[in-house]
């Protein structure tokens, strides 16, 4: 099977800096999987994400992006977002005067898609149409909500890369544990492929296949349970691997 | 439903500034409607008294609600021109006696101005217990080169409360300079609101409000939200004094700019005489916020729509 998404030695050195964030990063993600880009914070994994999307911030230095086995490397990010590439950020933004409907229409215009559709992604992260639809998204919302919002904003655009970037951070217990459900049922609903990044072992519950970042590098690929082998031992002991027996144990 | 009362262009604005037209032009709906120099329709209701008398530029009107009467519906009210060049002139005067209620809708369309000046020079007193919330949008269409000159000077009797929300968010400004005077009476409540988006190199905004609290508990809002991109230039003064006991008022002025050239001023003034009055402000001029541009372009917005969305939005 071809992949969706191919990064190809990816170095990131931000304007002013001689060090690289990230360097030479490489890895797939094939279509309808979810995979983890796992590590602790800090060692580049959103910076990776928002180069993927293509943020000015993070333009590759060295290295190239293939999407559908087309180089994107120099595309913006909206042209990115129109082949089928969106972002849920791990902490949203919040708009001003901007109400959860035209939020969430705002991509789906060009779709030809209509509020049915802004319903239909409210109710799949749990947040009552009727409750919200008006609510504007600004600081009235609770960081919680800001998240399910969000996450209901991507998977209503039915991309082809949906990238989450730490979707399980800030939100309370409840909602943490019915994350992965969530997840797991996007994918099924949407047969979007899904870059997830995180630095929860609870993501192998639902990740098909990872790639271990520490210190912006490469340190692990293949199977859940592979990496998160190689992150127990890049820890040293410092994450509590609770399902998975750490060869450093 | 009235139609032709006034020109399809005029219409067609007050449709695009986000009126309701079906409801603005039903029989029944009280209205005061003007073409140019020409009065195109007058229509009262029962405690509400609109007149006009025609001047070579423009109108001198009254809009008077009597004592105790509630309009329950909006009254709207439409000066439009449609000429490319010329002069509109507007003396109104809003008289809404002791503990009446009225909301008026104003649209103010000049969809072909070329060279075109608007002035409107308003004398607005509110009785005691009295509320008026006056709400005026605009549009001077796309060629830039409307010279518009909307002036209030406003009493607001004991215990009243008046509202002004002024928009031009749509198409170009031109040259837009906005002067508000209110005085607040003991208890009353005054809310000045002004939005604009200037979002071309020849688009210039003044906005000059200014909020008097001269009696006791007189309360005060002045909100000023606009944008300037593609060399568009913006000037708020947000002025409020405290001249009463326990009067409280604040000054809210925020600004975004984008594009080389754009510039952008917020000038908030407090004063307060009064050892038992309050006045706070916050002014904020900056560029769009990056990470709200880089969202919505993540779910396929270019970046030009991107900040239209943002700027409506702040508006």
């Amino acid at each position: 099977m071809d992949p969706l998404l191919e990064v190809i030695d990816l170095t990131i050195v931000p304007s002013g800096n001689s060090q690289p964030i990230v360097e030479e990063i490489s890895f797939k993600v094939y279509p309808g999987k979810i995979h983890a880009l796992m590590g602790p914070n800090g060692s580049g994994k959103s910076s990776i994400a928002y180069s993927i999307m293509g943020l000015k911030q993070y333009f590759p230095t060295k290295g190239k992006i293939l999407f559908q086995k087309e180089d994107i490397t120099n595309l913006n990010v909206t042209e990115r977002a129109r082949r089928g590439i969106t972002l849920a950020w791990q902490e949203p933004v919040r708009f001003e005067g901007i109400s959860v409907r035209d939020y969430i229409m705002a991509g789906l215009k060009a779709k030809g898609k209509g509020e049915e559709k802004v319903k239909e992604v409210l109710e799949l992260v749990g947040l009552p149409p009727e409750e919200y639809i008006e609510r504007k998204v600004d600081d009235s919302l609770s960081g919680g909500e800001r998240k399910r919002i969000e996450l209901a904003a991507v998977v209503a655009l039915e991309p082809k890369l949906l990238i989450l970037d730490e979707p399980d951070s800030g939100l309370d217990i409840v909602v943490y544990n019915e994350l992965y459900e969530l997840l797991d049922a996007i994918r099924n609903q949407t047969r979007s492929s899904i870059l997830l990044i995180t630095h929860r072992e609870e993501a192998g519950e639902v990740a098909d296949e990872g790639t271990l970042i520490w210190k912006g590098k490469v340190r692990a690929k293949g199977s859940f349970k592979d990496i998160m082998e190689k992150y127990c031992e890049f820890a040293e002991r410092k994450v509590k691997c609770k399902k998975i027996s750490c060869p450093t144990k | 439903m009235q139609k032709n009362i006034l020109p399809y262009e005029i219409i067609e604005s007050v449709r695009l500034v986000g009126f309701d037209v079906d409801n603005m032009l039903k029989k029944e709906t009280p209205k005061f409607f003007l073409n140019y120099n020409k009065i195109a329709k007058i229509k009262e209701v029962e405690g509400l008294i609109l007149a006009g008398k025609e001047t070579e530029n423009g109108v001198i009107a009254d809009f008077i609600v009597r004592p105790g009467k509630k309009i329950d519906v909006p009254v709207h009210l439409c000066f439009g021109v449609t000429k490319e060049e010329g002069l509109q002139e507007i003396i109104p005067r809003f008289i809404i006696e002791d503990g009446a209620k009225v909301f008026a809708l104003a649209c103010c369309s000049f969809p072909k101005a070329r060279n075109l000046t608007h002035k409107m020079q308003a004398e607005v007193i509110l009785g005691k217990n009295a509320v008026f919330l006056y709400e005026e949008r605009h549009y001077h269409g796309e060629m830039g080169g409307a010279k518009v000159f909307p002036k209030f000077r406003v009493h607001v009797g004991e215990r009243s409360f008046f509202q002004s929300v002024f928009s031009l968010t749509k198409g170009s400004v031109g040259f837009l300079s906005i002067e508000v005077e209110a005085y607040a009476h003991a208890g009353a409540k005054v809310e000045i609101i002004n939005k604009a988006y200037g979002r071309k190199k020849t688009d210039r905004i003044r906005i000059k409000d200014a909020v008097f609290l001269e009696g006791e508990g007189a309360r005060g809002l002045v909100k000023l939200r606009a944008a300037a991109s593609q060399g568009g230039d913006v000037v708020m003064v947000g002025i409020t004094e405290a001249n009463a006991p326990e009067a409280t008022g604040h000054v809210d002025c925020k600004e975004i700019i984008k594009g080389e050239g754009s510039t952008a001023r917020a000038i908030p003034i407090v004063r307060v005489v009064d050892e038992n009055a309050r006045i706070t402000h916050e002014a904020s001029v900056g560029k769009v916020n990056q990470k709200q541009l880089d969202t919505l372009m993540s779910r396929g917005l270019t970046e030009e729509e991107a900040v239209d969305m943002i700027v409506q939005g702040m508006l």
